[in-house]
This record gives structure tokens, C-alpha cells and sequence, in this order.
């Protein structure tokens, strides 16, 4: 008899390792469907709707949302299967601690969990299944739902636990490579800002040096004669530009110990009531430091212009060669 | 997580709680996150549970023993004796609920509501634990099931063995931490951090004789293929209770090799069955029986010698190990479930039973009850009741 129930158990014990071997086949060629797919995936933003979707067909889920946890702690949805799962935030409280620490947790009834508050208010949804998928860069929680009470149970959760026992790793390499990428991303971009900052100064750098050449070629101080200067001004001419004229031709007067300037204003472009206040006020400075000063080449709209001042005493020429006769003449 | 044992068989309840408290303590290193205390009915349930409510722990679960309990140490089935099993799992969860049966709600929501109560104690609210432990007083105990799965779906394991006395004399009793029954269920709920598996048999092999309850009452089995049930059986034994067909009377110790087996599934076409243990027969030709049985129910008998009764637990303990695909380091403890009708069979020979248990478990350390009723989850997956079964259940250190 004894024999009889040995060979009866030894029957079963065989035919149930047979049907566990199988089982355990068809998991694990699940599980490695799915980590093929997560390891070809070419970041985890486009690996977290793939891992949804096969972890959806694995645990047997109705819906699923993937939730990573933000720098204030809350869990906020990142990626779902499901409209009414978007824009789920939950904040982890000892359920989700233990589950992103990495022991999953079926729950039998949402309503009884008060982690879960925010989808037990969500419609037709019962029970769920939390599986933490953390990496070494984040923090992340599967929430996967039933609109059935109970739909879960410690086959899932063993399940769940064997799937991120293998696919950790991988996500973790996932996650360390989009990394690299990223720093060699943000590595290059801060190279390129830096060339391109120091092409920057050097194109400012240009531009002052060209402009001071351009101040100094638009009103040229010339040493016509001793004691004579002559200043020719081309095009037109800004307060900068008379700015520096006023200081060059000051410094010039008196280096040279010149008594007469002349300023040709024959080339000048545009010539409005402005320009005719800044000339007067070179034409003022001139004298004061006891020099005098000729204009010469005034044009009728200069004229009008610096008729509005004080020009007593001022020497106008019509032209460069009379200013010059005059000058040289005194 | 960590588990062991501890016994003591001093005629002072508070003594032998307290010393063996402190040998349990010494051996885990610390206080127990859960404690599942078994003694005989010679220990008074209410100094028991005044001395179990001293203790640093709040998960506390107990039941009565017929004759005794069992560990690795040795079966001690005379006198008063006491045994605890320990879990230390400061990564785990554990809580207990009770509730008498008698309250007024059907039981399978009273199991329900204990089973609530329990997981809430482990402050767990809403979450499926890895097992649940029942206790029961004999009676109700498929609509305990019923209840917990009511909750849980019946994808959770549902082990735990009814609470005993000695003579089927109603003594037994259920206890907790805060109360004492004699007819309540009680309900842990264990969220282990480590691996918990469990290996529920019946080890007896089918015969060719079978027939169809035609009548039948609660526990009370009246007609098989429209004959008294006690006659028919009588005849499928050639005997068994022949004595006691006129005056009726207790039949337990003469039907236990011979109990009668339901179907419940099959293991690649391999069957499996739960027992049905003809109790007691009643002149009118009816028979008592520890479980539930219902018109329309087939029946088969079964059959077991001495030899498979002693050597049948260390199959199942080996069993429950390879489930768990554990080595024998890895075990942290066991509980064993072993009907106290089989216990009586072959209570002589309980050594061999230790051994065989002792080596099925690698050493690592179990507490043994014998119950009247047992539940537990077969390798297909479904929780039931039944009657000279064995159940181990195996704690993983991780």
C-alpha cells in the first residue's frame, strides 16, 4: 500500500515538475520578449511605453501608468496605456516606500489602500499591482489596475519580482548609456558655446578697432602748414564721432602750438540742427584754448543750421583754399 | 527572516510560556514579529493567554493540539505541553484577527472580517499577503475559505489546521494576544520578507470503488447511491464498522486507513483528492464526518497503511521544500499540519514521523499540531478543507 502511495506521489511530483519546467519556459520566454525589447530601445523615454505595454501582457493588467518620482518626492505618471491613468500623481507613503525599494504589492481593493486614494476615485478600477522599476537614475513605480476586485495575488508579485530581478540590470544599462549620451551631448554643446563665445570677442574686439579707424579716418587732423590744421569731415558725423574729434584736435592745437584750425566741411553728408549744435560746440572749444578757428565748404544747410547759434566773430570761406589763403595770410 | 521554535511542558501555564518565551527570544535574537503558540487542552486557555499578553509581541496566534505538539526535538503527546514558533522579519508584516464564529454573521464573513482585521493589524490596509494562516473550531471551515476568498480571490494560499481536544469533546480553543474562544476563527495575515511556500496531501491512493452521496446534511453524510451511507462503507471496507453499525457510535480510529476521498484535480492526469473522515455513525445508518458533503458529491475510497502514515510527512516537508526550490540552508523554520486522526493511528511510532520531518526540512527547525480539519492549498492551486491531510508550510530565510 505504502508502495502504491509512493508511486502515486512520485507520478504527481514528476507530471508537476513537467508543468512547472513549462511554466517557467513560458515565463522566461516572456521575460526575455520583453527585455529584448527594452534592450534595443534607444532611450528610456521611448523603452517606458514598450515596457508598459509588455508588462501589461505579462501580469495580466487592464491598464497600467508608469510613475517616476520628481525632486519633491510625489510620484507623477510619465507614461500610461490608459487616458484615465494621465496626470496621476500619488505621494509614496509606506506602500510605495516598500515598493520602490523593490518588494511588489498586489492590492485586493483600491478603496481599502489610502496611498492609492487617487485611483480608487478613478472609475471602474478595483485592484492593482505596484512594482518598483527603479534605476540608477530614477525612481519609478508600475501601477498596474483591474476593474476586478482581488486580480491580483502572490503569483504576480513573484512574477513581477522575477522580471525586475532581470530586467534591472538592463534598464540600469539603459539608463547609464543615455547618460554618457547625455553628458557627451551637453559636453559638446558647451564646447561649441565656448568657440563660439570667443569667435564673439574677437569679432567685438574687430568691430571697436575697425570703429576707431573709421573715427580717425572720418575727421583726419592734418598738418597743412606751421601753425595751420586742417580737418577735413567725411559723411556723416555722430556725437561719438565729434566727441573724439573735439579731444584730438584740443590735444593737436596744442601740441603743435598751432593757432588756426580749419574744418572743411565740404564732404559732410547729412547736416541737421544737431550737427550744427556739435560743430559749434568744437568751433567754442577751439577758441578757448586760444586758437582760431576757420570753417570752410559751408553748405546753404549747415548754414541755416548753425545760424541758430552765436556765430559772431566765426571766419567762414566758401571754400578749403580760401580758409587756407586766409590762415596763412594772418 | 528568522524563525525557530520553542517547548516546554511545565504543568504551570505562565511558567511555560515564560520560559519558553525566552528560549524562543534567545535562539531568533529578538522579539518575534509574529508568534503561533499550539498546546494541549491540559494548559487552561485563559492563564495561556494572560501570560502570552505579557509578552513583546503583538501578533499573537494560537490553538489547541490534540494530545500534544511536535518539533524538532520530539512529539510530546501526554501531560500538558506548549509550543511556540517564532518569526523575526523586521522586513516583514504580520497581523492577527479573530472573531467568534457564534456572533451572529455567517462565517464566511466573520472569517472575512477577521481576515480584515488582520491585515489592517499589520498596517498593511488593502494589500494581498503571502498566506494566510487560519484556525478554526471545528465546524465551518469551507465557509471560512469561502469568506477569505471572497476577499482575496482564491489565488492566495489559505493554510492552517482546526483547533483539537483530546476526545472530540468540544474542549478546544482558539486564542490571540487580547482574547480566549472555543468557537471562533482566526486569522493571520503574514507579509513575510522572505519566500513562503506550502505542500498540502492527502498521500492516500484512490481504489476502484466509488459511488455518489444520493443524501446528505452539513457533516452528516445519510446515503451513497441511495443506501445508508454506513452500510455502504461498511461494505466498500469489508468491515470497518461493522461493530458499530446497530449501536453507532465513534468509528474514527477504525476508518482512518479507509477514509473517502473527493476529487479536486489532477496534476498532468495524475488526481488529487481531499479526505473525508468518517467520525462517528448514527443507528439510523448515517455517518459523521469532519468536513462538509454535499448531494451529488463522488466519492471514492481511499486507502493508506501504517508504513505511508510514518513516512508521508517527511515526503510532504520534501515536497514543500522543492516548491520552494529551497537547499536546506535556505529553510528559516516550518509549520506542520498533521491530522490527529493519523497521529493516533501511528502515535507510537511519532519519532519516526520527527525524523522524517526533521530530514524532509534539512534540519531547520518546525513546530507539528494535530488538528481536527485541515486547510491548506493543493499543488493546483485551490484551497480546501479536508480531513487526514498534512500540510508544511516552509518559511525561506530570503
Amino acid at each position: 500500500m505504502a508502495a502504491d502511495e509512493n508511486i502515486h506521489e512520485a507520478l504527481a511530483r514528476l507530471e508537476q515538475a513537467l508543468i512547472a519546467e513549462r511554466r517557467h519556459r513560458r515565463e522566461a520566454e516572456a521575460m526575455l520578449a520583453g527585455l529584448r525589447a527594452i534592450a534595443t530601445a534607444p532611450s528610456l523615454a521611448t523603452t517606458d511605453p514598450a515596457l508598459l505595454r509588455y508588462l501589461q501582457s505579462l501580469l495580466g493588467l487592464a491598464a497600467a501608468a508608469l510613475l517616476v518620482r520628481d525632486p519633491d518626492g510625489l510620484l507623477r505618471e510619465r507614461a500610461t496605456t490608459d487616458p484615465r491613468l494621465a496626470g496621476l500623481q500619488l505621494t509614496p507613503g509606506p506602500l510605495l516606500t516598500r515598493v520602490l525599494a523593490g518588494q511588489p504589492s498586489a492590492i485586493f481593493e483600491l478603496s481599502r489602500a489610502p496611498e492609492l486614494a487617487p485611483l480608487a476615485a478613478l472609475p471602474d478600477l478595483r485592484s492593482a499591482l505596484c512594482v518598483g522599476l527603479t534605476t540608477t537614475n530614477r525612481a519609478a513605480v508600475l501601477i498596474g489596475v483591474h476593474p476586478e476586485p482581488a486580480a491580483f495575488s502572490p503569483r504576480h508579485t513573484a512574477l513581477a519580482r522575477s522580471f525586475v530581478q532581470v530586467a534591472a540590470p538592463v534598464l540600469d544599462s539603459l539608463a547609464a548609456r543615455e547618460d554618457a549620451q547625455h553628458r557627451r551631448l551637453a559636453e559638446a554643446r558647451a564646447d561649441a558655446l565656448e568657440r563660439s563665445n570667443l569667435a564673439l570677442h574677437e569679432q567685438l574686439a574687430m568691430i571697436v578697432r575697425q570703429q576707431a579707424q573709421i573715427q580717425q579716418l572720418s575727421a583726419p587732423i592734418l598738418r597743412v602748414w606751421r601753425g595751420v590744421l586742417v580737418v577735413p569731415l567725411v559723411g556723416s558725423i555722430d556725437d561719438e564721432q565729434i566727441a573724439s574729434l573735439s579731444e584730438r584736435l584740443l590735444q593737436a592745437l596744442c601740441d603743435d602750438r598751432a593757432r588756426v584750425a580749419i574744418l572743411d566741411l565740404t564732404g559732410l553728408d547729412a547736416v541737421d540742427a544737431a550737427t550744427g549744435q556739435r560743430l559749434h560746440a568744437v568751433i567754442g572749444a577751439v577758441r578757448l584754448i586760444g586758437a582760431r578757428c576757420h570753417i570752410t565748404g559751408v553748405r546753404p544747410a549747415l548754414a541755416a543750421a548753425l545760424a541758430e547759434h552765436d556765430v559772431r566773430g566765426l571766419s567762414s570761406f566758401a571754400t578749403l583754399a580760401d580758409g587756407l589763403a586766409a590762415a596763412l595770410a594772418r | 527572516m528568522r524563525a525557530a521554535t520553542a517547548h516546554h511542558h511545565d504543568h504551570d501555564p505562565a511558567r511555560a510560556v515564560r520560559e519558553a518565551y525566552a528560549a524562543l527570544v534567545r535562539e531568533l535574537g529578538g522579539p518575534p514579529q509574529w508568534l503561533f503558540v499550539q498546546s494541549s487542552v491540559r494548559h487552561d486557555a485563559g492563564a495561556l493567554r494572560q501570560a502570552l499578553a505579557d509578552l513583546d509581541v503583538a501578533a499573537v496566534h494560537g490553538s489547541s493540539s490534540c494530545l500534544g505538539v511536535m518539533t524538532r526535538a520530539g512529539a510530546t503527546l501526554d501531560g500538558p505541553s506548549l509550543a511556540l514558533f517564532g518569526l523575526r522579519d523586521g522586513d516583514g508584516s504580520f497581523g492577527v484577527g479573530a472573531l467568534s464564529l457564534g456572533a451572529g454573521a455567517s462565517p464566511g464573513a466573520t472569517a472575512g472580517l477577521a481576515l480584515e482585521r488582520a491585515i489592517d493589524a499589520a498596517g498593511r490596509q488593502g494589500e494581498v499577503p503571502a498566506l494566510v494562516w487560519l484556525t478554526a473550531a471545528p465546524g465551518h471551515e469551507e465557509a471560512c475559505i469561502a469568506g477569505l476568498e471572497a476577499i482575496l480571490g482564491p489565488e492566495v494560499p489559505v493554510v492552517g489546521g482546526s483547533a483539537a481536544d483530546d476526545a472530540v469533546a468540544g474542549g478546544w480553543y482558539q486564542l490571540t494576544r487580547d482574547a480566549t474562544y472555543t468557537d471562533a476563527v482566526v486569522v493571520s495575515a503574514l507579509f513575510p520578507s522572505g519566500r513562503v511556500v506550502s505542500a498540502f496531501q492527502s498521500g492516500y491512493t484512490p481504489t476502484a470503488t466509488h459511488g455518489v452521496v444520493t443524501r446528505a446534511s452539513g457533516r452528516t453524510l445519510i446515503e451513497i447511491d441511495g443506501r445508508p451511507a454506513a452500510a455502504v462503507y461498511n461494505t466498500w471496507t469489508g468491515g470497518a464498522i461493522e461493530g458499530s453499525l446497530r449501536e453507532g457510535g465513534s468509528v474514527l480510529a477504525s476508518t482512518t486507513l479507509s477514509p473517502l476521498g473527493r476529487h479536486v484535480g489532477e496534476v498532468g492526469g495524475v488526481p488529487y483528492y481531499r479526505l473525508a473522515h468518517p467520525a462517528a455513525v448514527h443507528p439510523d445508518g448515517s455517518i459523521d464526518l469532519f468536513a462538509d458533503i454535499a448531494e451529488g458529491d463522488e466519492l471514492v475510497l481511499m486507502a493508506g497503511d501504517i508504513e505511508a502514515l510514518l513516512s508521508r510527512a517527511g515526503r510532504v516537508a520534501a515536497d514543500a521544500r522543492a516548491l520552494a526550490d529551497l537547499a536546506p540552508d535556505d529553510v528559516a523554520g516550518a509549520l506542520v499540519i498533521f491530522c490527529a486522526g493519523c497521529m493516533l493511528t501511528v502515535r507510537d511510532r511519532m519519532d519516526r514521523v520527527v525524523a522524517g520531518l526533521d530530514e524532509g526540512l534539512g534540519g531547520a527547525p518546525f513546530l507539528g499540531c494535530f488538528t481536527f480539519g485541515e486547510q491548506g492549498c493543493f499543488v493546483g492551486g485551490e484551497n480546501r478543507h479536508g480531513n487526514l491531510m498534512i500540510s508544511v508550510t516552509v518559511f525561506a530565510r530570503e
